[in-house]
């Protein structure tokens, strides 16, 4: 602020005064090559306070687009730092509410204010940034040498699907076991893994877990005594064996091989409807995939996974392909050849908008959906673990972090810009089920058992 | 030419536009709307430097769909590809899905927006003016455009620098100043880079 000028205007927000506008407008040139007294002031130069409330929201957006969602906060704050009446904008918890959608993705407040809620995420995502987690061993290795294929995550609870066809139920972040839900034992079956479970779709209330012979439960979390009713009937001779299985609250998807040209299914999830039936990209895994009923296979050959925006992708090892829900059930929207030897079906993993694979040279991409177009590329393995054959591992990803495990650890990277972050200080083995969402990071390793991170605020 | 409006600047100039264009404006397409002999509308509110600079805007934006307020969705019907000769599907089509694949929309969003993003590397006075400007005649585009040519001068300055850039006073007693660095603690990352 240079000496004898004359007062300058405060940012008053209300009372902004329109009328015939008396400062002269420059065009092009910066505001620094004029000498602040040559400047006429009028009340009429005052910016009103929803524009310093949507400049707040912008700056926090680029600064989010530029450097990453941790940058947005110090960028609305610097805003709020200018004057006291800018200061008065960091109230609104409309502001917020925006804020929390447009950088977090976040639309269901779980804290007294969007304030407050902002906060935690951002708190959240540094903790992920920086390693900081809360580590919890829910499952020590297992007498019963009862193997984990399947994980998932909600705010409340951790499901995981066991070989046997059973769900074992938590809760999170107290890592309580709540209940074992079994499907009907007595039921047919063809083939030892038959039963295994090949996905789970868990909500608030409910979760629906499919097992490779296509019959799908469902389970309500209010009521964890009671047996899970069989929802769908799978025809396994007919339809192949259900490889994965993913879904939300409005949409049911399976992914088959075994009979080509059905590699879909996708069933309307409210009303428990099949609505769609097609496809081929299981077709060259047909084979592999009737031996997954007798014979724990590795690698995995497809997966599949959902995305908010209402489509699913599916990934074999030769290929991706983007398969639309909302619009007309059922249209590939697009499809990515995978070259480079192929795809580790076991790292592929879809979060906020993007899905994650790793090659067979240990290559991992992260792309954007449905356009494929790639967000960013980093090397998983070391020369010399490339050289040893078709290397293991399994991955995950959540809105911001791509995890990657491998004998020597679980490492985690910025998906977003490929950064290398850090490796997790528990060394538990080689994972085979891994699952990650906004908050937590679960993994199941056969020597280690169960095990769960809360990256949560404290 | 087709249909044209006639609008008169605060200080009197006259501008004849084709209603495309001045209908970008939400309160000149309703005044329009009512019975007006001579379809000339008056804007008292606006003088002839802002309003060329205005209409300027409005003709690049006449013939293309909204590209910043509803996040670059282009129906397939005005894909400059496809030309209407889409599949039958396009009607039910997604169209965030359609924009997102078709490369020939991509390209003219992108073109239109970084358009845009010339338009208001402008300094802050004219920012003002233009957004006074949208407000009044309710451009929504405009509108969105004056924030972020106001949010790009904004990228990365301290406070003092944004005082600067917007000729505003630090009001803060020291008290208040040491309230907000402890309100926003949380920032404060030991292990931030």
């Amino acid at each position: 602020m240079s000496s004898g000028s004359p007062p300058q205007g405060r940012g008053r927000g209300e009372g902004e005064e329109e009328g015939a506008s008396s400062s002269r407008p420059r065009f092009g040139r910066r505001r620094t090559d004029y000498p602040s007294s040559s400047r006429p002031r009028s009340a009429d130069a005052v910016w009103p306070e929803h524009f310093v409330e949507s400049v707040s929201i912008r700056a926090a957006e680029e600064a989010a687009r530029f450097a990453g969602r941790l940058a947005a906060a110090p960028a609305v704050v610097a805003m709020f730092q200018v004057c006291s009446t800018w200061r008065a904008v960091s109230r609104s918890e409309f502001l917020w509410q925006v804020l929390c959608r447009r950088i977090w993705s976040c639309r269901r407040r779980s804290l007294p204010s969007w304030r407050e809620e902002y906060i935690r995420l951002h708190r959240t995502a540094a903790n992920f940034r920086a390693g900081r987690s809360a580590y919890f061993s829910l499952l020590s290795p297992p007498t019963d040498d009862l193997p984990c294929c399947r994980l998932a995550l909600s705010d409340r609870h951790l499901a995981a699907g066991f070989l046997d066809g059973s769900v074992r139920l938590f809760n999170v972040p107290a890592g309580r076991l709540l209940a074992t839900f079994r499907a009907d034992p007595h039921r047919d079956r063809l083939g030892r893994f038959s039963q295994a479970i090949s996905g789970i779709v868990l909500l608030d209330d409910r979760l629906a877990f499919a097992s490779q012979d296509g019959d799908v439960h469902v389970a309500e979390l209010s009521s964890p005594r009671e047996a899970p009713r069989r929802a769908l009937v799978g025809n396994l001779m007919v339809d192949g064996t259900m490889v994965d299985f993913t879904g939300n609250a409005r949409w049911w998807v399976g992914l088959f091989a075994g009979a080509p040209g059905h590699s879909w299914r996708v069933w309307d999830a409210a009303m428990e409807l099949l609505i769609f039936v097609g496809g081929g990209l299981m077709d060259s895994a047909a084979v592999v995939g009737w031996h997954m009923l007798t014979d724990i296979m590795k690698p995995v050959v497809g997966r599949a996974r959902i995305l908010e925006q209402g489509v699913v992708v599916g990934c074999s090892t030769s290929s991706m392909e983007v398969l639309d829900l909302d619009g007309v059930t059922g249209t590939i929207l697009n499809q990515r050849e995978l070259r480079h030897g192929g795809a580790l079906v076991e790292s592929f993993d879809a979060g906020d908008g993007r899905v994650m694979v790793v090659d067979s040279r240990g290559v991992a991409t992260v792309k954007e959906v449905p356009a494929l177009t790639e967000v960013s590329r980093f090397t998983t393995l070391r020369r010399s673990e490339r050289q040893h054959g078709s290397p293991s591992l399994e991955g995950c990803m959540n809105w911001g972090y791509a995890l990657v495990c491998i004998s020597r650890g679980v490492h985690v990277w910025d998906a977003i810009t490929g950064e290398y972050l850090y490796v997790f200080r528990q060394r538990i083995g080689m994972a085979t089920a891994m699952a990650a969402s906004d908050r937590y990071v679960a993994a199941w390793a056969n020597d280690t058992g169960l095990h769960l991170w809360d990256f949560g605020a404290l | 030419m087709g249909k044209t409006i006639k609008l008169i600047s605060g200080d009197g100039e006259m501008f004849e536009v084709e209603e495309a264009v001045a209908f970008q404006s939400n309160i000149i397409k309703s005044l329009a709307d009512e019975d007006n002999a001579d379809d000339c509308i008056p804007l008292p509110r606006v003088d002839s430097q802002i309003l060329s600079k205005v209409l300027e805007f409005c003709r690049k934006h006449a013939n293309s769909p909204s590209v910043h307020t509803k996040f670059a969705a282009i129906p397939s019907e005005l894909c400059p590809k496809h030309d209407g000769s889409a599949a039958g599907a396009s009607s039910s089509e997604s169209s965030s899905a359609h924009s997102e694949t078709c490369r020939a929309c991509y390209d003219a969003v992108m073109k239109l927006v970084q358009w845009d993003l010339e338009f208001v590397k402008v300094d802050l006075d004219l920012i003002h003016h233009l957004l006074k400007a949208a407000n009044y005649l309710d451009i929504e585009d405009l509108m969105f455009m004056a924030v972020e040519g106001a949010a790009n001068a904004i990228r990365g300055n301290n406070p003092e620098e944004i005082r600067k850039l917007f000729d505003l006073e630090n009001d803060f007693t020291p008290e208040e100043e040491k309230e907000i660095l402890k309100e926003y603690s949380w920032l404060d990352d030991p292990f931030e880079p």
